[in-house]
């Protein structure tokens, strides 16, 4: 169900940032300059999206953490 | 006996299938403790790599067109156009070479522990053949966006195995579907990549994975195991999930602050661009390749360095049947030396690769 939760929250998340309206001048790769291979959202925008993916699956690390923990102590060992 | 308890569809499938016989069967298996027992993650990282290159490789057949007019086009829709195809794609390039990474790495921990030896063979050959697999991803893959990168790299590579006698010619023309590479090229690379070697590689995971349970994890000779084993279900599941979860968010990493790049559109008539390279974990073979000379007593150097790496390949897979003091249980310190120095060659050779012209 956690894991449920963080998926939903990050596809709700990430799918509120822009995308492309405004990256016409974002070229990734070579290509002629008035037509880019390749348009990225910008690198501000990207970091935001690795925030948000770092705060749901670190959290999401830290809680599996703690549920290991809790099952080290009922059944460590046979 | 049915269970009594558990969630109602527990209780359904319990009534139906046996279930409970299963989770029991399954909750037995234990890992063992010691100071070697970290290496034991990296087998599920490489198949947590691989659940990821199935999603992410689905997603993007959905937008894909595999003929030499469309692929690059609609590469370029994917990336421009899809919502977070951008990232899908990184994801899945990323994500196969973090997996080559993490099974080159679970292999040489597995051959330096020894885990191969008696009764762990078929663990072993179904691994190597595992990586033939993977590394047959990697080539059929390579193609797919049809730049100019993807067209020269597997123009050079299906020149290579030609020198082979008797199977060369005929095998590459099989791959390549004709003479040139072209539609008929890209077609059967898709058709490899996204059905043939999966169905073979879930066959040979299944294998694996299923020997894996029956067997358990080995110690390695001469560890001292002064702890008792855990439980693998749930203890030690828990620890592989969180290892999947460190893997996803460094390839998360990856995938979105260095996006995978697209050259320009392939052009079967210029010349292939200077200081072209296969991807890094060919690049043993690409550097060896230069190292040879033409001829050696009149035998063409590079069907000398084919047969060479067939051999070795060989060799490589009958590993557990070639030692035979691991499988009495005995270090064998031959072998320990043969897998070292097989690791410089592959780091020193892809370093080289990478830093010379």
């Amino acid at each position: 169900m956690v894991t449920t939760l963080c998926l939903v929250a990050l596809l709700g998340t990430t799918a509120s940032f822009p995308q492309r309206d405004a990256l016409k001048d974002k070229t990734l790769v070579g290509g002629a300059e008035s037509v880019p291979i390749l348009t990225l959202p910008s690198y501000a925008e990207r970091i935001q999206i690795l925030g948000v993916a770092l705060v749901l699956f670190g959290g999401l690390a830290l809680l599996l953490n703690e549920k290991r923990k809790r099952a080290d102590r009922n059944s460590w060992s046979i | 006996m049915k269970s009594d308890s558990g969630s109602g569809l527990y209780k359904w499938l319990d009534e139906r299938l046996p279930v409970r016989e299963v989770v029991d069967y399954l909750s037995k298996k234990v890992v063992p403790r010691h100071k070697h027992s970290f290496w034991y993650y990296l087998g599920g990282l490489t198949l947590f790599f691989f659940v990821i290159q199935i999603i992410t490789g689905l997603l993007l057949s959905i937008y894909y067109k595999p003929s030499p007019d469309e692929a690059y086009e609609s590469v370029r829709t994917i990336v421009n156009e899809v919502p977070f195809g951008w990232l899908i794609r990184s994801l899945h390039s990323w994500a196969a070479n973090l997996m080559v990474g993490a099974l080159f790495i679970h292999m040489f921990s597995v051959f330096l522990m020894k885990s191969y030896r008696k009764p762990r063979e078929l663990m072993w050959v179904s691994g190597v053949l595992l990586l033939f697999l993977i590394l047959g991803f990697g080539f059929t893959g390579y193609l797919l966006p049809w730049d100019t990168m993807a067209y020269f790299a597997t123009l050079i590579g299906t020149e290579i195995p030609k020198t082979v006698p008797i199977i060369g010619d005929w095998g590459v023309s099989l791959l390549k579907g004709g003479d040139e590479i072209g539609a008929e090229t890209l077609t059967r690379m898709y058709s490899i990549h996204i059905i043939i070697l999966p169905l073979i590689t879930i066959m040979a995971v299944s294998f694996h994975l299923l020997v894996n349970q029956v067997l358990g994890s080995s110690v390695p000779i001469g560890t001292v195991v002064k702890q008792p084993p855990i439980r693998f279900f749930p203890n030690f599941l828990y620890r592989d999930v969180i290892s999947w979860t460190i893997g996803l968010i460094a390839l998360l990493g990856l995938a979105i602050l260095l996006p995978w790049g697209l050259g320009e559109k392939a052009d079967p008539l210029a010349s292939a661009p200077v200081g072209i390279k296969p991807e890094w974990y060919f690049l043993p073979l690409f550097q060896s390749l230069k190292f040879a000379p033409s001829n050696i007593f009149g035998i063409s150097g590079e069907l000398l360095t084919n047969l060479l790496v067939g051999v070795l390949s060989i060799v490589w897979l009958s590993i557990p049947f070639l030692d035979r003091k691991a499988s009495r249980e005995e270090q064998s310190p031959l072998f320990t030396t043969f897998g070292i120095l097989l690791i410089l060659y592959l780091l020193v050779t892809i370093t080289m690769a990478y830093t010379t012209a």
